[in-house]
């Protein structure tokens, strides 16, 4: 419990003055002429796609889903999935990794579904507690584990709009038309979502 | 939103976009620091969820199947919104320049000639598009007369060119009285010998199926009963002066 105590402090002197690199400041420069040479039949385009998002789809599933083996099978089915509907796929305002995020919410969605997987306050503490000593590496798995759990006790659009704004780094815009909503409601979603969220974070610390 | 919430949504949109850090935007405004700084100590940690990678060696593999998949799954090649609507136009150049040298060939067809349904066909559209039907009709009718003619020798043709005239018949009785198409239409004599010729219509005859009152009475004047050989082609026709009342 100590440690837990320990690792949270360090951490929060360090995002308290870290500019996070956006993964949406990089994007992928010829993202329009890449799909469209996918869409004709090119798989080396949609392997250089897949190249270029492969990590935000990842990063975005893992934190929906408890298991790593899930994460990574969940990760995998977006980019066969994203393969099959290609001319679904409209080239508008929104970018690619909108609609790959989308593919990756429906998968999501359709796990729990069929796993009625869930995860409880226990399970959580439990691995706070046997978490390994403190070196930054560690440390930096051990905040990203809690993280990953605190999100769990989030409602269903909580953990997208908390994810797809601050882990994803879409704009309030391309958020609401994911989750097909407005982004006043969207912005509202983000404002319970953070309170929560704090408390929780809050409570697991005092703990 | 009120000020509170414009704050928060512009640090909140800095921290996600990484364009400063939370103490920075604490530091901007003050008058909202104590509020906020849970909020954004919040999403500043969730940010930090960006840290997560997946691993090379599943990143690889990843690739790999997906890579097998596509080459198991090969898209069809998508046709371009370009080279669609150019075989499009082409296609329709094609199918036009058809219809109309089938058109213009079918004129001279006769009946039991494949393309003879074409000719009815284009007679069809002919008289739908004409706006004096009557005269279409006559013409429509002179044409079945010259088939008639010339397949005189064949049965089954000449029975075919015998059923189209009767049909151009039955329009032309709905236009005009039965003394009038009398004085129309030439006598048909079925026990004819083919050699006999039967002779045209006039369709530039002066006839309307409804003559205005004030034109002067048009009266075709009848056929004789035994054609010459040659009968004349233009039947005369007498124009009588409108009644004094």
């Amino acid at each position: 419990m100590r440690n837990k105590f320990c690792f949270t402090s360090l951490y929060l002197l360090r995002i308290v003055n870290t500019k996070i690199p956006s993964p949406t400041r990089d994007p992928l420069p010829d993202e329009h002429q890449l799909v469209r040479r996918a869409k004709s039949g090119d798989p080396d385009a949609f392997a250089r796609i897949y190249d270029a998002y492969v990590e935000r789809v990842y990063r975005y599933i893992y934190f929906r889903v408890t298991d790593d083996v899930v994460t990574e099978d969940l990760t995998s089915q977006v980019f066969l999935n994203a393969w099959e509907s290609l001319d679904r796929y409209q080239p508008g305002d929104s970018p690619y990794i909108a609609w790959l995020y989308t593919i990756a919410r429906n998968l999501v969605i359709d796990h729990y579904r069929m796993k009625k997987e869930t995860i409880n306050l226990e399970d959580a503490g439990h691995l706070a507690v046997d978490a390994p000593g403190p070196d930054d590496e560690v440390q930096g798995r051990f905040e990203l584990q809690v993280l990953r759990d605190a999100l769990q006790f989030l409602t269903d659009e909580q953990q997208q709009v908390l994810i797809l704004r601050f882990i994803a780094g879409l704009s309030t815009e391309n958020v609401a038309e994911i989750m097909d909503k407005r982004e006043g409601a969207v912005r509202a979603l983000q404002m319970r979502a953070l309170q929560t969220l704090s408390k929780y974070m809050q409570e697991k610390e005092v703990a | 939103m009120n000020d509170f919430e414009q704050v928060l949504e512009k640090c909140i949109n800095e921290l996600a976009s990484g364009a400063s850090t939370l103490d920075e935007c604490l530091t901007r405004h003050p008058e909202h620091a104590v509020q906020l700084r849970p909020f954004l100590l919040t999403a500043a940690r969730v940010v930090m969820g960006n840290e997560v990678q997946p691993s090379a060696a599943f990143k690889a593999r990843a690739r790999a199947n997906l890579t097998l998949h596509m080459q198991a799954h090969p898209r069809k090649r998508a046709w371009s919104g370009f080279a669609f609507w150019r075989l499009a136009s082409v296609l329709a150049v094609l199918a036009l320049a058809f219809l109309i040298t089938g058109t213009v060939y079918a004129q001279g067809v006769l009946p039991g000639d494949p393309f003879y349904n074409w000719k009815l066909v284009s007679e069809r559209v002919w008289r739908s598009l004409s706006p004096d039907h009557v005269n279409t009709d006559l013409a429509i009718a002179n044409r079945r007369i010259g088939e008639m003619n010339v397949v005189a020798n064949d049965p089954m043709r000449m029975a075919r060119a015998l059923e189209g005239y009767y049909e151009v018949v039955a329009r032309l009785e709905s236009e005009f009285d039965a003394e009038t198409l009398e004085s129309i239409l030439p006598p048909l004599d079925p026990f004819a010998s083919p050699e006999q010729v039967i002779p045209t219509l006039t369709p530039t005859l002066n006839v309307s199926a409804t003559p205005h009152p004030r034109d002067p009475e048009i009266i075709p004047t009848t056929l004789p009963g035994n054609l010459p050989p040659n009968p004349p082609k233009i039947i005369p026709t007498i124009e009588v002066p409108p009644p004094i009342p």
